[in-house]
């Protein structure tokens, strides 16, 4: 860490967020910038879709902002916590407290049921959670009667319909989604997208989603985009035709 | 092919020794055991060729009797044949020689040398012929003094002059140390402390015997060669009961002797190194299985690109030879630093040959190497055979790891086993006992089919406990370990194996014991028992029948029995056959030893009767009044009447009275003198009278029935605790097992491990999950051990039945000692995988590409 912790953010209604993030890989000639000063807020109760071409710096991005990698200078936030002050047990816990995953494959833990998956992040705390707000989130994925079955048991699109409900087992400050789609066909994935929309929408939840998919992104809130680990623009209230729109520029 | 297969094998560097490592260790047990071996025997063979250097020729009786495991008993000759000899032609030197026992002490009581090698007394041959040669001092001039070895006189810092104190068979005495010599250049022969007199103090005062010799060594004149001056010594014996050996036959008689005795030694621990090696296969096994299938898209890759099946199993069995041969080389360095291991620890405890040299045999690495690479190959098989059966699409598709357990087939054939296994067991108990044997073979394959099916079942009941304990990560633990039932059922079998060797032996130990305790209580009805310090005493008779003719005479006891045991040649269908008999003072015995006679009885025993067990007359067909034929050492024959048949099994089957060999030349010893006190006398008086009398003969030692029933059973503790050691080494291969199996799991589930880091586990949870995932493994291994080695110990002991093993005994402790050993050592040799397991990279896990 070469540069001290900014001040707190501006938007204080910043579930997550990113100052001056700076991210290099290798040394010398060799070395790489995947992340090259990003500052960045996600808002609370929004969601918010991260874009850009393969190694913009979108998946190291959320990966810095999850605490699974660490940056190179620049602070990352989530609430009020500075993830850089944080040892590993720490960061473990705000990961089992604070945040929730959605990733694009190998989600479950094949030897847990549905139930158990989803409040895995729960019973490694050790906490029963609030059994209301579980009730809720199974009942929102429609998951009631699959709860006993194991993963293998499961359909793909169940199977990350179980992973969006444990992301939101814990009631996390925030939720981070890699990709959720890239695994299943285009109405299975659709699904899991309104899902997600109705957990943003009714259940107050707030998702920051990498993607390059631009009818994944068009779900989303606000669309972030990004370039060679640089933010090079940014979308409100995207439809598929102008995130496509947007992408196609990335190739001039 | 062979490129890829190699380039294969050297891309995976750890894999690789994690394979090896059971091989490893099972070889490294089978080489040690060949070059200790070897290298004790190189030093035996060495001790004997320097022992009878320069001897040309040995004189000794030609009356001997041979026993069973190499007893024997040799008839002495008289000291003036040794003159008659030495006057022989071409006979130069002539010298009577003595071996028996005598023990050192320094004058400040300081007993000289170790439990275990032998403590000699003999006679100081003041000639070149013999190896042992001054050092400094003089010869023992007369009955006052000794010459002793240099390591003895090192040991108690003994000097020229000194005074030491030496207990011979019959009596303790002082002498002064006229010289300190060595054997052929070294400290002392073998480890063994001597005591070295002229042949008329050896002769009166080490055996008992004045006037007569061991044997006579010769050295000739070089007139004649060894061959002919043994014959010609011979025939100027010719009709005398007399032998001659040539230098090169006595050496190689003894170097036989040990030969004989070591190799029953060597194939023992060799069978210890095979139970290692079996356990290891399971390992070796499973490593391969794992492996296969978690190359399975590799496999099926080069399937996709022209690989034939044949080549693909070609690879993992190429595979193979090179984990074999690295095992089975890297084995036998294992083996020789084994071997010198032990042999320091041995020289560190006093005991043993201390001029041993390191004898490494090609033999013994040529059969470390094939059986290591064999071992391997053949546990490869199945694995490779499967791997080569990958379809060529399985490279689409994504790894499975093979989850089935419960096929049809397998329940079948497991089931089959269980009713072999049973019914080899009803057979073996009325009948045949090599029934039983076969029942315990099936018992074995039964538990290799069936681990599977009771593997995940078994993990699956421990989910509750272990969450309720461990909470989630225990829960993921069970569960993981219920998930590949076959991995986890091999993992524990070979823990199971060496457990239920483990509880086998420790269960026919605990039987053994429990039946000497009621044998000896039925049969012992004394209150004191005089044995010979067995240490001390062994090879050289035993207790003086003085002993029990001083004790009798005391006021405060009632009776006194001397028990000796001697071998005598009986006339069987009208050849000689070597008996082994109970003597004893059928007055002193009617009255100590509660026998049930079917006929007759003691007051008929004399010195023209004998006692048959009730199992040897109906064998024979004798009763009271048939005759048997015997011939004494001597070749005087005798014609015995059965004077009584007995039912009882704790006196073997021949009970003589000692007046039988009352007028034989050779000295009779008692094995135990059993006491009963007069009840009218205080119990600590007349232990002090027994004590004051004992006391009197060095090689006595005086126990309370009490005490010398425990005496009894902890020679079998000590046997035990060696056999224990011995299947250690299997204990810990199993461990190592479940080392490896958790190591590749973790390999396996590192995309999952990183999950589970990223959606919030801890490390120390994750080391947790591991470990316990191991406690769940070792569980299910103690279980199937426990079960199957209470069944073995129930078999083995129940086919010892006719040998007088009537009573099961279980040792719980020791069971439950060896469980909980097995579970923590486990728990804590998981440390490594679990730590692996924490450092799992979450982003690489996670990475979708």
């Amino acid at each position: 860490m070469t540069t001290a912790i900014p001040a707190s953010p501006s938007t204080t209604a910043a579930a997550a967020g990113a100052v001056d993030a700076v991210k290099t890989y290798g040394r010398g000639d060799n070395e790489v910038h995947a992340l090259d000063g990003v500052t960045v807020a996600f808002e609370t109760g929004r969601f918010t879709a991260i874009m850009g071409p393969s190694g913009s710096g979108k998946s190291t991005l959320m990966h810095c902002l999850a605490g699974l990698d660490s940056l190179t200078s620049g602070a990352v936030y989530i609430g009020d916590t500075y993830l850089a002050a944080l040892n590993d047990k720490q960061l473990t816990e705000l990961r089992r407290t604070a945040v929730g995953f959605i990733f694009q494959a190998y989600n479950l833990v094949p030897t847990l049921t549905a139930l158990e998956n989803i409040t895995l992040p729960l019973m490694l705390g050790g906490t029963a959670g609030d059994q209301q707000w579980i009730d809720r989130v199974i009942d929102t994925v429609g998951l009631r009667d699959r709860l006993e079955h194991r993963p293998s048991e499961l359909s793909g699109g169940q199977q990350q319909r179980v992973a969006v409900a444990r992301a939101m087992a814990s009631k996390p400050t925030i939720i981070f989604a890699d990709e959720p789609t890239g695994n299943l066909d285009s109405r299975t994935g659709a699904e899991i997208l309104a899902f997600m929309r109705v957990a943003v929408d009714e259940l107050g939840q707030t998702i920051v989603m990498v993607t390059h998919d631009p009818v994944a992104a068009s779900y989303a809130d606000r669309v972030v985009f990004l370039g060679d680990g640089r933010i090079v623009d940014e979308m409100l209230e995207p439809t598929a035709e102008r995130v496509l729109d947007r992408m196609k520029r990335f190739g001039e | 092919m062979l490129r890829i297969a190699l380039k294969g094998v050297l891309a995976r560097k750890g894999r690789l020794l994690l394979t090896a490592l059971a091989i490893i260790a099972g070889c490294a047990f089978l080489s040690g055991v060949f070059v200790f071996s070897d290298t004790i025997r190189a030093t035996f063979d060495r001790l004997f060729a320097n022992a009878y250097a320069s001897t040309d020729a040995f004189v000794r009786s030609a009356n001997v009797i041979e026993g069973d495991f190499g007893a024997e008993s040799r008839d002495r000759l008289d000291v003036a044949v040794v003159d008659e000899v030495r006057a022989l032609p071409g006979v130069a030197e002539a010298f009577g020689d003595i071996q028996g026992f005598a023990r050192i002490t320094t004058s400040d009581g300081q007993v000289i040398g170790q439990v275990g090698p032998p403590k000699y007394g003999g006679v100081f041959i003041d000639s070149t012929l013999s190896p042992w040669q001054l050092a400094e001092g003089a010869p023992p001039a007369g009955s006052g003094e000794v010459v002793i070895d240099r390591r003895s006189a090192k040991e108690g810092s003994i000097d020229v002059g000194d005074t030491v104190s030496v207990t011979g068979a019959l009596g303790v005495r002082d002498f002064v140390v006229s010289g300190i010599a060595t054997f052929a250049g070294a400290d002392t022969a073998g480890g063994s402390t001597w005591a070295l007199f002229d042949l008329a103090t050896a002769t009166e005062f080490v055996v008992g015997q004045a006037d007569r010799v061991d044997a006579i060594v010769v050295a000739g004149d070089g007139s004649l060669d060894d061959v002919a001056l043994a014959d010609s010594i011979e025939q100027a014996f010719d009709g005398r009961e007399i032998e001659v050996l040539t230098g090169a036959e006595i050496t190689e008689e003894n170097q036989d002797a040990v030969e004989r005795g070591l190799s029953f030694f060597t194939i023992f621990l060799t069978i210890f190194a095979a139970i290692s090696l079996f356990v290891g296969s399971f390992i070796i096994y499973n490593v391969f299985s794992i492996s296969a299938a978690q190359r399975q898209r590799e496999n099926a890759l080069l399937r996709a690109v022209g690989a034939s099946r044949a080549q693909v199993t070609r690879m993992l069995f190429v595979e193979a030879l090179v984990v074999g041969v690295l095992g089975g080389v890297l084995g036998f360095a294992g083996g020789v630093l084994l071997a010198v291991g032990i042999m320091r620890l041995l020289r560190a405890a006093g005991l043993g040959p201390s001029d041993t040299q390191l004898v490494v045999n090609p033999s013994a690495f040529v059969i470390t190497l094939v059986v290591g690479v064999v071992v391997t190959l053949v546990c490869a098989i199945v694995p490779a055979l499967r791997a080569g059966r990958v379809p060529p699409l399985a490279a689409m598709r994504d790894v499975a790891v093979d989850r089935s357990a419960v096929s049809r087939g397998r329940l079948m054939t497991g089931v089959v086993f269980l009713v072999l296994a049973a019914l080899g067991v009803a057979l073996g108990v009325t009948g045949d006992e090599l029934w039983l044997g076969l029942g315990v073979v099936a018992m074995f394959i039964a538990l290799v089919v069936l681990g599977p099916l009771v593997a995940a079942p078994i993990a699956r009941s421990l989910v509750r406990p272990l969450r309720a304990v461990r909470g989630v990560t225990g829960e993921i633990a069970a569960r993981n370990a219920a998930n590949s039932p076959k991995r986890t059922a091999l993992t524990a079998g070979a823990l199971a194996i060496g457990l239920a060797l483990l509880v086998g032996v420790s269960t026919l130990g605990s039987s053994v014991k429990s039946s000497i305790r009621a044998t000896i209580a039925e049969a012992f009805t004394g209150d004191y028992a005089v044995s010979t310090d067995d240490a001390e005493g062994s090879g050289f008779g035993g207790l003086p029948v003085a002993l029990a003719d001083d004790l009798v005479a005391l006021p405060e006891v009632r009776n006194a029995l001397g028990i000796g045991i001697n071998l005598l040649n009986v006339i069987e269908e009208g050849e000689p056959a070597v008996k082994t008999v109970l003597v004893v003072d059928p007055e002193q015995a009617a009255a100590i030893i509660d026998l049930t006679f079917t006929t007759g009885g003691w007051d008929a025993l004399d010195a023209d009767s004998i006692l048959v067990s009730l199992d040897k007359a109906q064998r024979d067909g004798l009763q009271v009044g048939s005759t048997l034929d015997v011939v004494f050492q001597d070749r005087s024959e005798r014609t015995l009447t059965v004077a009584g048949t007995f039912d009882s099994d704790t006196l073997g089957n021949l009970v003589v009275s000692r007046e039988l060999f009352a007028d034989q030349d050779t000295p009779q010893f008692l094995a135990q003198v059993l006491v009963v006190a007069d009840p009218a006398v205080e119990p600590a008086a007349a232990e002090a009278a027994i004590r004051a009398v004992t006391d009197r003969y060095p090689t006595s030692k005086l126990q309370t029935r009490d005490e010398f029933i425990d005496a009894q059973t902890a020679q079998v503790d000590g046997f035990l605790n060696f056999i224990y050691a011995l299947l250690l080494m299997s204990v810990f291969i199993a461990v190592l097992g479940i080392v490896i199996t958790l190591l590749l799991s973790v390999y396996e589930r590192r995309r999952e491990l990183g999950l589970v880091r990223a959606i919030g586990m801890t490390r120390p949870q994750v080391r947790s999950s591991i470990r316990w995932e191991a406690f769940v493994t070792a569980v299910l291994g103690v279980m199937m051990g426990v079960a199957l080695g209470l069944a073995m110990g129930w078999v083995v002991v129940r086919a010892l039945r006719d040998q007088g093993l009537d009573v099961f005994s279980v040792s719980v402790v020791s069971v439950a000692v060896f469980a909980v050993l097995a579970i923590v050592f486990a728990i804590a040799a998981a440390w490594v995988p679990a730590s692996k397991a924490a450092k799992a990279d979450i982003l690489q896990a996670i990475a979708t590409t």
